[in-house]
């Protein structure tokens, strides 16, 4: 057979290997543009479009990003007072990331290493999957189940303890996930462990001295709380009521409230392709771009009454940030072993088809195409969860008499503009409740 | 060569078919061969601690006594609508104490009040499940349906989780109170410690 016969065969084995990379890829995506942009109409609040598009992206996904996606919508889904949907989705996508945690698939790290990091399926970064389970605890408690609620602090616990105290990732401290916890304790009668959680987040960040506050409130506090809560589906749908059965406490309600403000940070592509002499080489990775936010400040009222100003719980932004650098070295190592393979096999391969043996030349012609079909497929692995909060607040307002009461949230922005809020709550007494606010900004 | 490249393709479009052409498939399988494929709960699990809890309850000195009585005579059992779940599953619980009811009640030997009966009396005394655990709400629920004995019980767990091991310690306790004295007249448990672990590698 001649040497050219030989360099079709090859071809056509190559064009082969092609088309089955492309069928396995699944059909294009076929939506328009504008009918996917989830994003878009979560930063505008518009939880109902968001979730509609993000339903619409979801089905046309590749399995890669399907998990991801799952978070997204899960997000979108319990801004919405979808808690089934929610809670289902990020349970799935729980399941998933801690499936694959630890766990180093080769053939997906070869292929990874040849073409791009998006052929992975999507892992969840340490601070993604720290918010998981309170997610799913605020999802039960907006459906009137402490119970479970309290099953997810457990697992929220169990996940804590495995990264920030048996793994020392102690970047990843979450005292939002903290509080949450010390507040499902409070909930359950249980003081000791809530002053416990308390006492961490003020010893890993001093400057919530705050939260000393909670701690004050329990130990003055001589009524025992029981784990009871009731949906009232008169108010908010998103809050949730705790109520004390012991009659002749005449213990005065509380109402908690977490603020989400603008966005964390998302990733954009840095990419180059160039050559170097003959060799055609390529890098790229994704960097970190922060989103500004136009609040300045949260407060709340009852009635018009005291104003009391919300206080800092997770600074998300930074903790991402953070972690960015920590991960420079080894993403500068990934792309220099990258950029020395798509080389080496350049170089190689164009030696070898100068070769009379066949085979050999064969081979060289693969090693070429292969090193530049690493270079062509090369990009940035730009997917994160996007509708995680910046930074999220807190609010407490104890001694709430029972009845109906206004609550005004009120926003401040950076051009001087206030944006208000009422909402109708009913306390009865010894009722506690949490409120979730949105303000993706 | 030519054959050699011929089979090669051929190996490719079979793969291809074995790939994105499965099947799927239905069938039955016996519950008692049901094995948790993680650190939670199967099927035979809660088949053995309904075995285990229910031959317990039997052997006891409070049961000897009670079916001793005429069956008439026997007091109504209360059965809390869950257990205690203090563990980080999500676990249907009240399907142990349910199946453990179904067995006492086929023996005709345990007398239970009619779920429908605790649920209206739960309503009409703006109860919750957690009041099952407070004896002075169980009393005030006992009295209304006439109900002296309550079955209830809770579900510890000591979790620790790696990145490639999950390890998980549960406990299970059931017992039963004599709402009139609040005496505790028998209770058991049962333990299981479970192990999972993952490959660092795979293809």
């Amino acid at each position: 057979m001649s040497r050219k016969k030989v360099n079709l065969h090859y071809k056509l084995l190559i064009l082969l290997a092609f088309i089955t990379l492309i069928v396995s890829c699944g059909a294009p995506i076929t939506v328009e543009e504008d009918d996917t942009n989830y994003y878009g109409s979560y930063t505008l609040q518009d939880f109902e479009g968001a979730f509609s598009k993000v339903n619409r992206v979801l089905s046309d996904t590749k399995e890669t990003d399907k998990y991801l996606l799952l978070l997204e919508r899960a997000k979108i889904a319990y801004a919405s007072g979808r808690y089934d949907v929610a809670i289902d989705d990020f349970q799935e996508a729980e399941h998933q990331f801690m499936n694959l945690e630890g766990v180093i698939s080769i053939s997906e790290e070869a292929t990874a290493l040849w073409l791009n990091d998006t052929l992975k399926n999507y892992q969840a970064e340490v601070y993604e999957q720290l918010m998981i389970n309170p997610y799913i605890a605020l999802c039960y408690l907006g459906k009137g189940d402490i119970d479970e609620a309290i099953v997810e602090r457990n697992r929220s616990l169990v996940r804590i303890n495995q990264y920030l105290e048996s793994n020392s990732l102690t970047q990843f401290e979450n005292p939002f996930a903290r509080y949450l916890v010390a507040v499902l304790y409070e909930m359950e009668g249980n003081k000791d462990d809530a002053i416990i959680e308390y006492k961490k987040i003020i010893n890993h960040f001093p400057n919530y001295a705050y939260v000393e506050n909670d701690i004050k409130a329990i130990e003055g506090d001589d009524t025992k709380p029981i784990n009871k809560v009731a949906k009232d589906d008169k108010c908010d749908d998103k809050a949730t009521d705790k109520e004390n059965p012991q009659e002749n406490l005449a213990e005065d309600s509380e109402l908690i409230i977490f603020f989400e403000i603008g966005n964390v940070p998302y990733k954009t592509p840095v990419e180059y392709k160039g050559y170097e002499g003959d060799i055609w080489l390529s890098f790229a990775y994704a960097d970190y771009r922060v989103i500004d936010t136009n609040v300045a400040g949260i407060s709340a009222s009852i009635d018009n009454g005291e104003i009391h100003y919300s206080q800092l719980i997770y600074d998300l932004e930074s903790v991402v940030l953070k972690n960015y650098e920590k991960n420079k070295s080894k993403i500068i190592s990934k792309i220099s072993t990258k950029m020395i393979l798509q080389g080496v096999g350049q170089v190689a391969g164009k030696a070898m088809q100068e070769s009379d043996n066949a085979l050999i030349a064969g081979a060289g012609f693969v090693l070429d195409i292969g090193s530049k079909v690493s270079v062509a497929a090369d990009k940035a692995d730009e997917r994160c969860w996007r509708t995680l909060p910046k930074d999220i607040y807190y609010t407490r307002i104890r001694n709430i008499k029972e009845g109906e009461h206004n609550i005004n949230i009120s926003v401040n922005t950076k051009y001087e503009k206030t944006l208000s809020k009422t909402l109708k709550l009913n306390f009865t007494k010894g009722k506690k409740r949490i409120v979730y606010y949105c303000f993706p900004q | 060569m030519k054959s050699k490249i011929l089979i090669i393709g051929i190996l490719i479009l079979a793969l291809q078919l074995i790939i994105f052409c499965g099947g799927s498939q239905v069938r039955n399988e016996d519950v008692n061969n049901d094995q948790a494929d993680d650190v939670g709960f199967s099927g035979k699990d809660l088949n053995e601690i309904c075995e285990y809890m229910l031959k317990s309850v039997m052997d006891s000195a409070f049961y000897k006594e009670y079916i001793a009585q005429e069956k008439e005579k026997r007091q109504l059992f209360i059965l809390a609508p869950k257990l205690e779940n203090k563990t980080t599953q999500h676990i249907d619980s009240r399907g142990i104490i349910e199946k453990l009811r179904t067995q006492l009640i086929n023996r005709g030997s345990i007398r239970f009040i009619d779920e429908k009966s605790i649920d209206d009396a739960m309503k009409q005394l703006e109860l919750q499940s957690s009041d099952f655990f407070d004896n002075k709400q169980a009393l005030r629920l006992g009295k209304l349906v006439g109900g002296r004995y309550l079955l209830r019980g809770s579900m510890r767990e000591i979790a620790k989780r790696t990145d490639l091991k999950d390890k998980s310690y549960f406990m299970i306790t059931l017992w039963i109170v004599d709402l009139e004295t609040t005496e505790m007249i028998w209770t058991d448990e049962k333990e299981y410690q479970r192990v999972k672990e993952k490959s660092k590698f795979t293809l």
